[in-house]
């Protein structure tokens, strides 16, 4: 049985309730929660699966974000709605900012309705935003995943962007964690080296001057150098936003960038990926070693390096990964952009 | 006895909500949920409905959502209608101070499942919409305010948002009053620095939301466009065609308000 098989016909349809009182704000999170969501509604063979934001206007945000309050909340729901609306068989999605309505469709729902996290674990509010556990067990289970999707509604636009931006191009969708550039910056050692990408790039208008590098992230998020380089292009200038951006990550023919919010996507939309920087802390839950070069259900064009980005190591993995996802998209077992040359 | 209902309940809900553990958490879900069934029994819930669909119709149906909490459904159709419409939808649906919760459909058979929980439906009309205005969150009004005043000092301030206004016209205009500061969010593209009217900036492509459009619109003197809720939140604002019927845009600019104008 493969995951669609899994979910087909049955009429039932999952909940997935993420609470903000003890949810994060984060798109990596938001993202994770989103696939265990399609994983479960696949596994109890669902049809569809509708999606339950609360926003408790007394405890807007967790004890980890205090710097979100009840006034700073709306511009940071608004900044990741996107990443909520890439499950599989999303049937509606409903932002809650009343407790009385969120517990009038929770005691409907949460009773008689498969539910992530379930009814039990929201009671005592755990929620298990970031380990692979689930994910893992379903792919030993049925030997493949459900893929995230890209956002509802954002497609479209997305693509005719990149048919527009990289005609005939190899593109590479890359995200380069700045939090020292964001407003409220927080785990500095986790940002991406810009040396290092920028010598990455330089060298590889040179020896691969079809592919074009797409950058992706807040607008804040990214240097101004970044503008001159003429193999690089950056959506957000052209009124782009998170929706296209998680859309392109689905399109683009390879994914680049440090381990956070977008390679979450890259990850459970099964497109190719180098993942950066994955912090060793994390091992333990995805459940593999330090320094191993892929995640349970990641193939040979899905890699994860554990180390410090370095110029030439950057180089030598995008050469290696490059060779294989021409080939696979040759053999049909990759899907290749839109619009790329590897197409 | 009645009366004494609710305050009881809201007491406990508030006492439960405290311990935030089952089976405190339980009896807390319980009351939340109890609380919420007397509200649709007395009929004091209440939802505005728009359709993806309708374009730009659909974010001035908000302004009409009056000025009691109520709640907004979106009957998004599949998916596919109207490209970014939900997020610029729900971008929308924050600024509006009265919409408490929103409830977005891609299947129409979900919105008749839910439609029990959001009460009654609100078809607006009540005249208060005229009076609604947009306000950002409190950042974004913040940055919006922070950039005028760098870029304006103490100049009127025109922020031109209407595509039928030419990028020559916009140049011209600039050029023949520069009195005034011009902020162009239209995305038309615009020359480089030098080459333009140093007093027409262009920030279409500056990866402004809608929010950061609102504080911006908000703080500046007119807004000259056709985006409803853009047009609801600045102090005046005026359409491209009614300008220009009033004797020539730049003498019209020049003026102080007069009828036609919407003064908020």
């Amino acid at each position: 049985m493969n995951a669609e098989q899994a979910g087909s016909g049955s009429g039932r349809v999952a909940v997935g309730v993420y609470d903000f009182s003890y949810g994060p704000y984060a798109l990596g999170d938001a993202l994770t929660w989103s696939m265990n969501l399609a994983c479960l509604a696949a596994d109890r063979g669902c049809d569809g699966v509708d999606q339950v934001l609360f926003i408790d206007p007394k405890r807007p945000s967790s004890r980890y974000q205090p710097f979100i309050t009840g006034l700073t909340a709306p511009a940071a729901i608004d900044a990741l709605l996107p990443g909520f609306l890439c499950t599989p068989g999303l049937r509606s999605l409903k932002v809650l900012r009343d407790a009385p309505t969120f517990h009038r469709f929770l005691w409907r729902d949460g009773f008689r309705r498969p539910m992530w996290p379930s009814l039990w674990q929201q009671l005592n509010r755990q929620l298990d935003q970031v380990s692979h556990f689930r994910i893992n067990a379903f792919w030993r289970k049925h030997g493949q995943l459900p893929r995230l999707q890209a956002p509802r509604g954002h497609l479209g636009t997305a693509r005719a962007w990149l048919a527009k931006a990289a005609p005939g191009r190899f593109t590479v969708a890359v995200n380069l964690r700045q939090s020292v550039r964001a407003p409220l910056p927080a785990n500095l050692f986790r940002d991406a080296p810009l040396p290092e990408w920028y010598a990455f790039f330089d060298a590889a208008a040179r020896s691969h001057p079809d592919t074009l590098f797409v950058l992706l992230g807040g607008y804040g998020e990214w240097d101004r150098r970044l503008l001159r380089l003429p193999n690089l292009t950056i959506p957000r200038r052209e009124g782009l936003g998170l929706g296209e951006e998680l859309a392109l990550v689905t399109l683009a023919d390879m994914f680049m960038g440090s381990s956070s919010g977008f390679a979450a996507m890259a990850t459970f939309a099964d497109r190719p990926y180098l993942i950066t920087k994955v912090e060793h802390l994390f091992a333990r839950y995805v459940e593999v070693p330090v320094g191993a070069a892929h995640y349970p259900f990641g193939a040979a064009h899905q890699r994860l390096l554990w180390c410090e980005d370095e110029r030439d190591l950057l180089m030598a993995e995008f050469v290696a990964l490059r060779a294989r996802i021409d080939e696979g998209i040759a053999a049909g077992r990759i899907a290749g952009s839109p619009s790329g040359a590897a197409s | 006895m009645k009366r004494l209902v609710v305050p009881v309940l809201d007491l406990a809900l508030r006492v439960a909500r405290r311990l935030r553990f089952f089976p405190f958490s339980l009896v807390f879900l319980a009351i939340g949920a109890l609380l919420r069934r007397i509200e649709l029994r007395r009929g004091r819930a209440r939802h505005v409905l728009v359709g993806i669909a309708d374009g730009p119709a659909a974010r001035a149906a908000l302004l009409a959502a009056g000025r009691a909490p109520t709640d907004l459904l979106v009957d998004a159709g599949t998916g596919t209608e109207g490209e970014g419409a939900v997020s610029s939808l729900f971008a929308a649906f924050l600024a509006i101070p009265t919409l408490r919760s929103v409830g977005v459909y891609f299947d129409a058979g979900a919105l008749q499942q839910d439609l029990p929980l959001w009460g009654a439906r609100d078809e607006g009309g009540s005249g208060a919409a005229a009076r609604l205005r947009p306000v950002p969150y409190a950042g974004a009004q913040r940055e919006g305010e922070l950039l005028l005043t760098r870029l304006a000092g103490g100049r009127l301030v025109y922020v031109l948002d209407d595509r039928r206004l030419s990028l020559e016209e916009a140049q011209g205009l600039a050029a023949e009053s520069p009195e005034f500061l011009f902020v162009d969010l239209a995305g038309r593209g615009g020359q480089p620095p030098g080459e333009r009217p140093g007093n027409l900036v262009p920030l279409g492509a500056a990866g402004l939301g809608l929010h950061q459009k609102l504080g911006l619109v908000r703080s500046a003197d007119m807004y000259i466009g056709s985006d409803p809720i853009l047009a609801a939140a600045a102090p005046r604002t005026a359409e491209l065609p009614a300008l220009r019927m009033q004797g020539g845009l730049r003498n019209r600019l020049r003026g102080r308000p007069v009828a036609g104008d919407t003064i908020h």
